[in-house]
């Protein structure tokens, strides 16, 4: 390990001699700065692990210094060094980040136990910011290393399903083709499950918060409208989107935004009947942008309209039962509106269908 | 020509390879596996292939983007510099960006493979990429 590095800043020659004696005989580097200003440009040049301050120089008054030590790097302990008329200024000092002060005149052994403390202080918070970062970086791609080892086994199995229902492998009896359609069907719901559940726990309402910009509802529509116009073909669903022209843009993160819509559609389209339709509609209002999705499908009980947003929940009913769903969709719609500080409703009808009210604010 | 080219397929995982060389085979490809980067790279100097199939997520994250660094920027492999690469990941392309780590900084600067395809994928969803990627490169 090197040895540690102490810089003394003290304008009293006689004072900074004797530290360095006192130190450098217990194998520390010692640097020596004459003044505040000369210690704080050595600090930047060179880094040090504790820094002593004289409390009275000339230039500038320790505290200050310590103070811009603290500014520049918090990690570097500070001990100020005071006469004992001035008790209230090492404390002051303290206040701004020192970590000790040691009164004058001090003996060799006080220096020394001053000195060892604050380094000893020194390694431990550097071991716990090494660990911090460390559990940091686990934590931002855990997610995606997660993703990886749950999703390739399911990615290769789902590819001899592939590779078999194209007849590729050899021709597939009917009752063979079925069930081999089953299972990839089951498998692929399984998939889905974890990627709305990966999509749950790495959403955090910080990033959401810290990427809202003004966007064009519009647009952002578009995108979602993509990967649905398929689904609505299949089951003849019709698309309408009633947005008016002067719409404000709305304050929001496109990316996780545009899979709010994109969940709602497509749960509208899901739970919609044969030949039925969705409209998204949308209008301002004194500062903020209601969007509704509104479909003509089963509709939801009313008794069980409190709990659609619940991670797991999926309403009892056969006809949604008999839909391939993972329970988490609305539970992430309604986590990303909350991190945009929006709130989301639903109007529902048994039978007649229902309205997904999400209101945000205007950009 | 006997065959509609020569394609190298760059995967760890021996049961994904083995189910993707069955759709190339049943399309008249001629088909090479590499288990690794290392194999790869040595598969390509004496297979010189139309294309190659890399899966990004191989030993280390990196391996699949390490793999398309060298072939397009080490002057010994100039000869292969060309080689149209499709690359494949079960990692899901998240919103927007195709590869998705939290922090863009762990991703660094990294190379464009000529097309990316999510796995898995249906067979006719491979085979057109596939002819385009050759296809192109033929023109």
């Amino acid at each position: 390990m090197d040895p540690p590095k102490v810089l003394v800043i003290d304008d009293e020659e006689i004072a900074r001699v004797s530290c360095r004696r006192v130190l450098a005989r217990e194998g520390m580097t010692v640097g020596l700065a004459s003044s505040g200003r000369e210690g704080l440009e050595l600090l930047m040049r060179e880094p040090h692990d504790l820094v002593l301050v004289d409390f009275k120089m000339a230039d500038m008054d320790g505290v200050e210094v310590v103070r811009r030590i603290h500014a520049y790097d918090p990690s570097i302990v500070t001990v100020i060094i005071t006469g004992y008329a001035t008790v209230e200024g090492a404390v002051a000092a303290m206040k701004e980040g020192a970590y000790d002060y040691l009164p004058k005149p001090f003996t060799p052994d006080e220096l020394l136990i001053a000195v060892r403390r604050g380094l000893e202080k020194r390694r431990l918070d550097l071991e716990s910011r090494a660990l911090r970062e460390e559990k940091e970086a686990m934590e931002r791609n855990f997610v995606t290393m997660v993703t990886h080892q749950l999703r390739s086994p399911l990615a290769a199995i789902l590819q001899y399903f592939e590779v078999l229902l194209a007849g590729i492998g050899g021709d597939l009896s009917e009752s063979q083709r079925e069930m081999l359609q089953r299972a990839k069907d089951r498998l692929e719901s399984l998939m889905a499950l974890i990627n709305d559940w990966l999509d749950m726990s790495r959403l955090s309402e910080e990033n959401i918060v810290s990427r809202l910009q003004a966007v064009d509802l519009r647009a952002c529509l578009d995108e979602a409208l993509k990967g649905l116009e398929w689904a609505a073909r299949q089951k003849n669903v019709s698309l309408h989107v009633e947005i008016p022209q002067d719409l404000p843009r709305i304050h929001a993160d496109p990316d996780t935004f545009r899979e709010v819509l994109s969940n709602l559609i497509s749960n509208a389209i899901k739970y919609n009947r044969v030949g039925g339709r969705v409209t998204i509609r949308a209008r301002g209002q004194n500062g903020s942008v209601q969007v509704e999705v509104e479909d003509t499908g089963v509709g939801i009980d009313e008794r069980e309209v409190p709990f659609v947003f619940e991670q797991f929940y999926r309403a009892k009913d056969r006809e949604v039962r008999e839909q391939e769903g993972t329970g988490l969709g609305l539970a992430i719609v309604r986590k990303i509106v909350r991190a945009h500080g929006g709130t989301i409703q639903v109007v529902s009808r048994k039978g007649e269908g229902s309205i997904f009210r999400v209101v945000v604010h205007a950009a | 020509m006997a065959t509609k080219g020569k394609i190298l397929i760059v995967d760890d995982d021996a049961d994904f390879a083995k189910s993707t060389k069955m759709i190339l085979l049943a399309d008249d490809y001629q088909v090479v596996i590499a288990s690794d980067g290392k194999q790869g790279l040595q598969k390509v100097q004496e297979e010189n292939p139309d294309l190659i199939i890399l899966d990004i997520m191989m030993e280390s994250i990196f391996e699949g983007f390490s793999l398309v660094s060298s072939l397009r920027s080490d002057p010994r492999l100039a000869a292969y510099k060309n080689i149209p690469i499709l690359m494949v990941s079960s990692v899901r392309s998240d919103t927007g960006s195709r590869f998705a780590f939290d922090d863009p900084e762990d991703m660094g600067s990294l190379p464009e493979p000529d097309d990316y395809l999510d796995k898995p994928f249906k067979p006719k969803e491979l085979l057109d990429r596939v002819a385009e990627l050759i296809a192109r490169r033929r023109a």
